[in-house]
C-alpha cells in the first residue's frame, strides 16, 4: 500500500519528466541510424526459420519411398524371366504370349 | 503488448522492417526517454540515451529470444547506458546508510513535512542504484519481479533497494540535508 511519500515520489517523478519526450528529429536520427545494413541481412538469413508446408513435405517423402520400393517391388523388366527375340541389334521382350490357335482363320 | 503481438513485432524486427521498427518506437520511445531522463536528469544524455539504446535493440535483436519480454530486455539495455554514462560523469555521490532505527516516528515526521522541493532534489542526488529502482517502481509501475527481470537481480535484492532508496530519501529529508555516512 502506498502513503503519501510514494503518491508524491510518484508525482515529482511524473511531474518532472513531463517536459520531456521523443522529438521528431530525435526519431529520426535512430531510424536514419537502424536502416539494415548487409550485416543486418547475412545475420537475418542465418536466424531465419525455414518453413516447409507440411502436405508438400509429405508428397515428397511419399515420393521419395515410392522410388525407392519400385526396384524392391520388383517392377521393372526381368530379362531372365520373359522372352526375348533378338532382331539384329534389337530386342522385342514378350511379357505376354496368348495362344492363338482357334482364333485362325 | 499481448504475447502474441510481441512475438509478431520481434519476428518483423528480426527481418529488419522498418515500420515495425517504427512501431517500436513508438510503443516505447516517450516513455523510455522519460525514465532516462529521471535516471540522468539530463535532457540531451536523455536522448543520446534513448538514441543508443534502440540502435542497440535494433542491432541486437537476433540475440533477443523471447525467454523475457521485449519491454524489460529494451529496459535493461537503457539502464546498461544510463549507467555507464553515469559512470563517465565521474561524478562521487556522496551517500549512505540511512538512519538505523528510525521507525514510525520518522515516517510521521516526514509526511507532516514533505517538501517537494527538496525532494525533487534529493530523488536527483540519489545513487543511480536506487534512483532507477525507485523510477522503475513508481514511475514505470514495474512489479517488483519485472523490475528483477531488467537489472538481473533477485526480487529480495530489488526490494532491499527499493526499502532502501525511499528510507533514504526520507531521512535526508529529515535531515533537510546530505545523504551522510560514506558512499555506497
Amino acid at each position: 500500500m502506498k502513503d503519501r511519500f510514494d503518491v508524491e515520489l510518484r508525482s515529482i517523478m511524473e511531474e518532472e519528466s513531463e517536459k520531456v519526450y521523443m522529438s521528431d528529429e530525435l526519431r529520426s536520427r535512430i531510424l536514419g541510424r537502424s536502416r539494415p545494413d548487409f550485416i543486418f541481412r547475412v545475420r537475418s538469413l542465418l536466424n531465419s526459420y525455414i518453413e516447409i508446408p507440411v502436405p508438400l513435405a509429405i508428397g515428397v517423402v511419399a515420393i521419395a519411398i515410392m522410388v525407392n520400393l519400385i526396384p524392391a517391388l520388383n517392377i521393372d523388366v526381368d530379362f531372365n524371366s520373359r522372352r526375348v527375340i533378338e532382331i539384329e541389334n534389337s530386342q522385342v521382350v514378350v511379357s505376354h504370349a496368348k495362344d492363338v490357335i482357334g482364333y485362325e482363320d | 503488448m499481448d504475447t502474441y503481438n510481441e512475438n509478431e513485432l520481434v519476428g518483423k524486427l528480426k527481418k529488419g522492417d522498418m515500420d515495425s521498427f517504427e512501431r517500436l518506437l513508438d510503443l516505447y520511445g516517450n516513455r523510455l526517454i522519460k525514465t532516462c531522463y529521471l535516471i540522468l536528469n539530463d535532457k540531451d544524455e536523455a536522448e543520446d540515451a534513448v538514441q543508443e539504446t534502440f540502435i542497440r535493440v535494433f542491432r541486437n535483436i537476433h540475440n533477443f529470444n523471447l525467454q523475457s519480454s521485449l519491454y524489460t530486455w529494451i529496459y535493461s539495455i537503457a539502464l546498461n547506458i544510463c549507467r555507464d554514462m553515469l559512470k563517465r560523469r565521474k561524478y562521487e555521490y556522496p551517500c549512505g546508510e540511512y538512519l538505523s532505527g528510525e521507525g514510525d516516528n520518522t515516517e510521521e515526521l516526514v509526511l507532516d513535512r514533505i517538501d517537494r522541493e527538496a525532494l525533487r532534489e534529493k530523488l536527483f542526488d540519489l545513487p543511480v542504484i536506487y534512483k532507477e529502482v525507485l523510477v522503475l517502481y513508481y514511475f514505470e509501475g514495474l512489479t517488483i519481479k519485472e523490475i528483477g527481470q531488467v537489472l538481473g537481480e533477485k526480487e529480495g535484492t530489488v526490494k532491499s533497494k527499493l526499502s532502501r532508496g525511499r528510507a533514504m530519501l526520507r531521512s535526508a529529508l529529515i535531515k533537510g540535508g546530505e545523504f551522510i555516512e560514506g558512499q555506497v
